[in-house]
């Protein structure tokens, strides 16, 4: 009954988020979107996911968009009513139409009898250092691909360095010390909050990602309070945040090459050193995971300023 | 050792193109150069090892990932090494680059030798992703609003046949249970969610490959970026894509690739021949001509797997050399379009003019470039003594051995339209000279390494016997 | 004892109610009224009711102290987070609104 609700109001929120012909409400009904995404995943038992989606999907996706959306000229922040929607659009809902479709005649014809690599993966999480199956799978069994997803935030983030235009609209200045006082005191509870999804991750839904978008978010709040903290001209500062892009790809990579000179195979490790190790990565990976997210959304926010990032 | 060679051949350029972000802008060029040239080093280097199947972390399959080096894997690195090398020369020439691009073609080269060795479909999206992502922002290397507009369309249906590959992995996780492409094709049995994951996967590259008609964003793309961006799009990238073609409609999906699935790839591949070949005829824009070239190019190599794929399917035909003609193909292409883009960037820059009609009297005072394109053009064509030679006689006495008359006939229309479009350059540097105009200064060293390119897809016909009787 | 529990779950499931319809109401406002310092106000006394609410009810049925404590930190994180955006929607609507004269 539940899930037959969620199921419908996530198609009929997907449905108006692409006929709505105002930007600025499609981009509040994706947010909402994403939070019932979110839902559905807690449904499927997958909380790992639903975390990762509130978290990027519904909330730095959203800023991000609504950041994008400011940077846009007034004239084209509206789509045109009816425009353009003749033969060709019903061409196109066709198409996506007949592909879902076919999909859900795919998915039901795949037989019930599950078969997944869970039983190997339980049968070999004793020597994966954690565990959590989800973390064991990332962080070790398939560890290339974790490292080279990281990869590709970090590919992502040169690409939208080179897209970047500095912004046109002013913020308005702050007034009062509501927000630099509430920032000030909620920080060290947002790292605490960090720190405990990463830790968490070894035996229970949590890690580096997830963490990462909590530390995204504590960074974004400190701009956002025009606190002087993490000053990017300062040479010091500007070296950190730059080794801590790089952070994750690198000590992945390089510790999947001591796994080499140990004897456990690229991107493998010893079992008896592989928990200390997975920690190793996911804290780095954490700390280059909310640097790049959170310099996403400030480069596009309108008064950034092109050269300090 | 083995091992170390192989982790670096992705580690290396990741690394590095990494590292890249934080040298400071004047060094930049020196260290990518030098990580680059490393890179070259160590894919001609794989390909002198002995196949093997290598598993990640001690974790064998299922459950972990798999490394396969074999004949393709070995080939397709060591084209991408020799092309990517002498890209990396240009690059280095080329002072108007922006630093930027080291690390973006670093990633790609990383993203490209990991795809080539993996032999998990899950893990050959996640290098698919790095790879396009990569790319995209190389187009975006141009300034400009019209390469932005280029990139993001390229971004788009990139990232859409990523999606569509994406779902068929999926499914077929669903199906089978694993993501191992040998255990995958083990158990591959003609279902109705297989054939979705077949026709999904093979939709989403043919968008990545720019096979007709899913071509439009490649003239735009290729033509407005960066004169070492296009050579290393049209010559590599868009090979990574068919690779996965290959693997997918050779090996996983084995049972599926049958005489009839055969003959729509052959159809795409027609259109996309004829297609291309005419556009190429009627474009005023010299990178323009070359870029559509490519789709028509592509064309050609995607002709040649329907071939493969028909010879497979019916066991009467003597099934020699069937994946060494692709690559061979691949290899030819390669060369030459790196050669012919290089070429022709080297010559719109010194006429400062990217149309035809402007670009005659700097084609005469580039004569080393001339014959970069003249030879990248007839081995593309097939003309004797060329490697391109080799492939086509490979794919024509392939398509009369299986008696299809039209495949044949498309083949060697595809070479005459390749001799006209090519003409056209030709032509002006020859004949249509222009009036003498004062030229941009441009070192010759970058005229050079086209001919280099463009000599060795010539030369390369004569190490055939090497290839084809030895791999 | 027993007898507790059963009352307490009840108590616990009317007071859950009374804060939905709570947040009911906050989101009619939040869609009906026309002015933005209005919609703020629906939205924040429903929210702050509301949540206020709900948790109280889920305290009143939490099988521990622990979990009791965790849903009242819970409730003053929202409390905050709630206040400061508020009071963020504010500033930017009188900051607007001294820019148009």
């Amino acid at each position: 009954m539940l899930d037959a609700i969620l199921t419908l109001l996530i198609l009929a929120l997907a449905w108006h988020c692409v006929r709505t012909t105002d930007l600025f409400e499609a981009i509040v009904v994706f947010i909402a979107l994403g939070m019932l995404v979110a839902l559905a995943w807690t449904r499927l038992q997958a909380p790992d996911a639903a975390l990762a989606e509130a978290a990027i999907g519904a909330g730095l996706a959203g800023a991000l968009l609504l950041a994008s959306l400011r940077q846009m000229p007034e004239m084209s922040a509206t789509r045109a009513p009816g425009a353009k929607t003749t033969g060709l659009g019903w061409f196109w809902w066709g198409l996506w139409g007949a592909l879902g479709l076919a999909l859900v005649s795919g998915v039901a014809a795949i037989q019930t009898t599950s078969v997944s690599l869970m039983p190997q993966v339980q049968a070999h999480l004793s020597d994966s250092g954690v565990t959590h199956p989800v973390t064991a799978v990332l962080l070790n069994f398939r560890a290339l691909d974790t490292a080279l997803e990281l990869a590709v935030l970090l590919w992502a983030w040169m690409a939208q360095k080179q897209l970047f235009v500095p912004g046109r609209q002013t913020v308005y200045p702050l007034q009062g010390q509501v927000l630099k006082t509430a920032v000030k005191a909620l920080l060290p509870l947002m790292v605490l909050v960090a720190v405990y999804l990463l830790w968490r991750g070894s035996s229970a839904p949590g890690g580096a990602f997830q963490s990462g978008a909590v530390l995204a978010s504590a960074w974004l709040m400190l701009w956002l309070a025009q606190l002087p903290g993490l000053s990017r001209k300062q040479g010091g500062m500007r070296l950190g945040i730059q080794a801590g892009w790089l952070g994750g790809v690198t000590v992945f990579l390089l510790v999947g090459l001591l796994g080499v000179f140990q004897g456990a195979g690229f991107m493998g490790y010893p079992p008896d050193q592989a928990g200390a190790w997975i920690l190793l990565i996911e804290s780095a990976a954490a700390l280059s995971i909310g640097l790049l997210l959170a310099s996403m959304v400030l480069v596009s926010m309108p008064d950034f300023q092109e050269g300090t990032l | 050792m083995t091992e170390w060679g192989l982790a670096l051949l992705v580690v290396w350029p990741l690394l590095w193109g990494a590292l890249t972000m934080v040298v400071p802008a004047r060094q930049v060029t020196v260290a990518g150069g030098l990580a680059a040239l490393v890179t070259a080093g160590l894919g001609v280097w794989a390909v002198t090892l002995s196949p093997q199947f290598l598993v990640l972390g001690n974790w064998s399959t299922p459950l972990g990932l798999g490394w396969r080096l074999d004949g393709m894997a070995q080939s397709l690195i060591g084209v991408t090494a020799v092309v990517g090398g002498l890209v990396s020369v240009y690059a280095w020439l080329d002072k108007g680059l922006p630093p930027t691009f080291w690390g973006l073609w670093l990633g790609a080269w990383g993203a490209m030798n990991a795809l080539f060795l993996t032999a998990d479909v899950f893990h050959f999206y996640v290098t698919l992703e790095l790879l396009s992502v990569a790319s995209v922002a190389m187009v975006a290397l141009t300034p400009g609003a019209g390469a932005t507009r280029a990139a993001f369309r390229y971004l788009l249906v990139s990232l859409t046949g990523s999606m569509l590959f994406l779902l068929g992995v999926a499914l077929l996780y669903g199906r089978y249970g694993v993501l191992d492409m040998t255990l995958l094709a083990a158990q591959m049995t003609p279902d109705w969610p297989s054939m979705l994951a077949f026709a999904l996967m093979t939709v989403g590259l043919l968008a990545k490959t720019a096979v007709f008609p899913l071509h439009g964003w490649l003239p735009q793309a290729h033509a407005k970026a960066l004169t070492a961006v296009s050579a290393i799009l049209s010559a590599l990238v868009i090979k990574a894509a068919f690779y996965g073609l290959m693997r997918l409609w050779l090996e996983v999906f084995g049972p599926l690739a049958t005489v009839s699935a055969s003959w729509v790839l052959g159809l795409l591949a027609s259109a996309a021949i004829f297609w291309g070949g005419y556009q190429a005829l009627k474009t005023a824009r010299l990178k323009r001509l070359v870029a559509w070239s490519t789709v028509a190019q592509v064309g050609m190599l995607v002709l040649a797997l329907a071939l493969v794929v028909q010879a497979k399917a019916i066991s009467s035909v003597p099934s020699v050399h069937l994946w060494q003609g692709l690559v061979w193909l691949i290899a030819v292409h390669a060369l030459a379009k790196a050669a012919w883009f290089l070429a022709a960037g080297t010559v719109q820059k010194r006429a400062d003019s990217d149309y035809l009609a402007q670009i005659g009297f700097a084609l005469h005072r580039s004569p080393i470039s001339v014959v970069a394109m003249a030879l990248a053009v007839i081995s593309l064509a097939g003309l004797p003594f060329t490697m391109g030679f080799l492939g086509k006689w490979w794919l024509l006495s392939l398509a009369w051995e299986l008696q299809a008359w039209a495949w044949l006939l498309v083949s060697l229309l595809g070479s005459l339209l390749t001799m006209a479009y090519g003409w056209r350059l030709l032509n002006l540097s020859l004949v249509n000279r222009g009036l003498p105009q004062a030229l941009k200064p441009v070192s010759v060293a970058r005229d050079w390494v086209a001919l280099c390119l463009a000599l060795l897809g010539v030369m390369g016909g004569f190490g055939g016997h090497w290839f084809w009787e030895g791999v | 004892m027993s007898w507790v529990m059963v009352g307490l779950d009840w108590l616990g499931a009317g007071v859950i109610a009374l804060g939905v319809g709570f947040f009911v109401a906050g989101t009619l406002g939040l869609l009906r009224f026309d002015q933005s310092i209005n919609r703020l106000h629906a939205l924040t006394k429903a929210d702050t009711l509301g949540l206020g609410l709900v948790v109280f009810g889920l305290v009143l049925q939490a099988p521990g102290l622990a979990v009791g404590l965790k849903l009242i930190i819970v409730w003053t994180l929202g409390l905050v987070s709630a206040a400061l955006v508020s009071h963020l929607i504010g500033q930017s609507l009188c900051s607007q609104r001294q820019e148009e004269p």
